[in-house]
């Protein structure tokens, strides 16, 4: 898995692989081949949902003009 | 007082209005005042009264007036007003006919507009080969706007709604008056510089053409454009058009309504991906499924002997990973059955008894009901429970051999 990619690169390589096996056009190791990558590609895209940090933050500046995050209460 | 003459409210009402009407002043007259009491009728006709603190006046525009006017009255508004005065007899009242009205003090703002907006937009500034696409799924969102009031607020609700665990950040800037333009811009450069996100929103609530005019400047304007991270401006109400409006790389009516352009919907997102995990799954049992009919159909022509035991060996394996597929659609069915309401109704057609009535079993250890998914698991002499369509068959096992091997099968059961 290519961590350097993108969600949306991610799931654009998924429906290619969907519509590969689909066409019914592999041999059967290969689609079993694409079938386990489609798998795993699936499942590291709802990690990748659930990543993301459930966070609030504001970013407060001081007198020297550095920049510092704090938590931002609604 | 003997020879009294009378006139009837009429007359007088009559006689008024012709002096007023005759008058050459009050026939073609501007008036500045304070707007209030602006009442749109269903008519299209607008009532409103005319105010300065010592005085009001009363007065009308009618529809075809109002259509030819570039804003919206509104209490409180400073107004140049044209028209001429009269009478309306029925009520008594004088009052302005208005048939042309300019907001007060705005001249010099909206020509500022208008050549800015120009300037740039021959540098290139709004060229959309220029915009940058926000990411489908923003990891970070950064959102200058000021700390107060409900356009944090908004985004923050809108986004909650949307997709549970978002990660927003904050810069906190004033979005209205002289500095606002310089810490928009500074703002900006420093996400960008210190890399805080993925996407900016740049947001504020409505206000007159005064309050939006950080908007309208340059620096602004310029400090959008050299942003590497996309930026989408939701700068007052649907009809304000700021220049930031058409520098970013996207223009949101509202700053709700950015929230849901940055914002993807999770449970969408989550239904999309296991939907092409079930087309996945439904694709490859179905392959197989036909795959192990063409080969039991071929060794039915009664093949020569090598062939057939080659034909025989490629049907096990496809009975072997028809059953693998099962277990591992099985497993994940139960994965997702408590993600996604109504889902299990369409994976019935994946319950291994259907397929058993197709004819296929399912071998597990009778010691512990494990199912049985590789001869390794098992030794001659253990007991075995077979599940049919419609019962079991216990049996030992009198010997086993091992048809094929390889790192495929393995991936396909440890696929995680």
């Amino acid at each position: 898995m290519n961590n350097e990619k993108s969600f949306e690169e991610n799931m654009q390589e998924l429906d290619q692989i969907v519509k590969n096996i689909e066409s019914g056009k592999l041999n059967l190791e290969d689609m079993l081949k694409e079938f386990s990558k489609g798998m795993k590609l699936s499942k590291y895209l709802l990690k990748m949902l659930d990543d993301i940090d459930k966070k609030i933050e504001m970013i407060v500046e001081n007198n020297q003009n550095e920049i510092k995050l704090t938590d931002f209460e609604v | 007082m003997t020879s009294k003459t009378y006139y009837s409210v009429s007359e007088v009402t009559q006689y008024i209005k012709s002096m007023l009407d005759t008058d050459s002043l009050l026939s073609n007259i501007y008036i500045q005042g304070e707007l209030s009491n602006v009442k749109y009728h269903y008519s299209g006709h607008v009532y409103f009264t005319l105010k300065d603190p010592f005085a009001v006046i009363k007065g009308v525009m009618f529809k075809s007036n109002v259509n030819r006017l570039p804003f919206r009255l509104e209490d409180g508004l400073m107004v140049t007003v044209r028209g001429y005065i009269s009478v309306y007899e029925p009520s008594g009242q004088y009052q302005i006919y208005a048939d042309a009205m300019k907001k007060q003090g705005t001249g010099d703002l909206y020509e500022a507009f208008e050549l800015l907006k120009a300037k740039l937009d021959k540098e290139g500034l709004f060229d959309p080969s220029k915009k940058k696409k926000p990411p489908l799924l923003p990891e970070k969102i950064a959102v200058v706007t000021s700390a107060t009031g409900a356009v944090i607020r908004d985004i923050i609700h809108v986004l909650s709604r949307r997709f549970p665990n978002f990660h927003l950040i904050l810069y906190p800037v004033h979005v209205q008056g002289k500095e606002a333009s310089g810490e928009i811009a500074r703002a900006l450069r420093v996400i960008n510089d210190k890399n805080l996100a993925d996407v900016i929103i740049l947001a504020r609530g409505g206000g007159s053409i005064e309050e939006l005019w950080p908007f309208n400047e340059e620096l602004t304007a310029r400090s959008i454009y050299e942003s590497r991270i996309p930026v989408i401006s939701a700068v007052g109400h649907e009809t304000d058009f700021t220049i930031a409006d058409f520098v970013a790389d996207l223009r949101a009516p509202t700053p709700s309504a950015a929230a849901e352009i940055v914002m993807p919907d999770k449970e969408a997102l989550v239904q999309t991906i296991t939907d092409r995990q079930e087309r996945l799954l439904y694709a490859v049992l179905n392959r197989l499924m036909r795959t192990r009919e063409w080969v039991t159909n071929l060794s039915e022509n009664r093949l020569k002997m090598p062939l057939t035991y080659r034909l025989d060996q490629y049907r096990l394996k496809c009975d072997h990973m028809t059953t693998l597929m099962i277990n591992r659609m099985t497993a994940t069915v139960q994965e997702h059955r408590n993600r996604i309401v109504g889902l299990s109704s369409k994976l019935d057609a994946l319950n291994p008894v259907n397929t058993m009535n197709r004819g296929f079993a399912i071998a597990v250890h009778t010691k512990d009901g494990s199912i049985l998914k590789s001869v390794d698991e098992t030794e001659p002499g253990e007991r075995l429970r077979i599940f049919l369509r419609d019962g079991t068959v216990d049996s030992v096992v009198s010997g086993k051999e091992k048809h094929m091997q390889g790192d495929l099968y393995e991936e396909v059961i440890h696929g995680e």
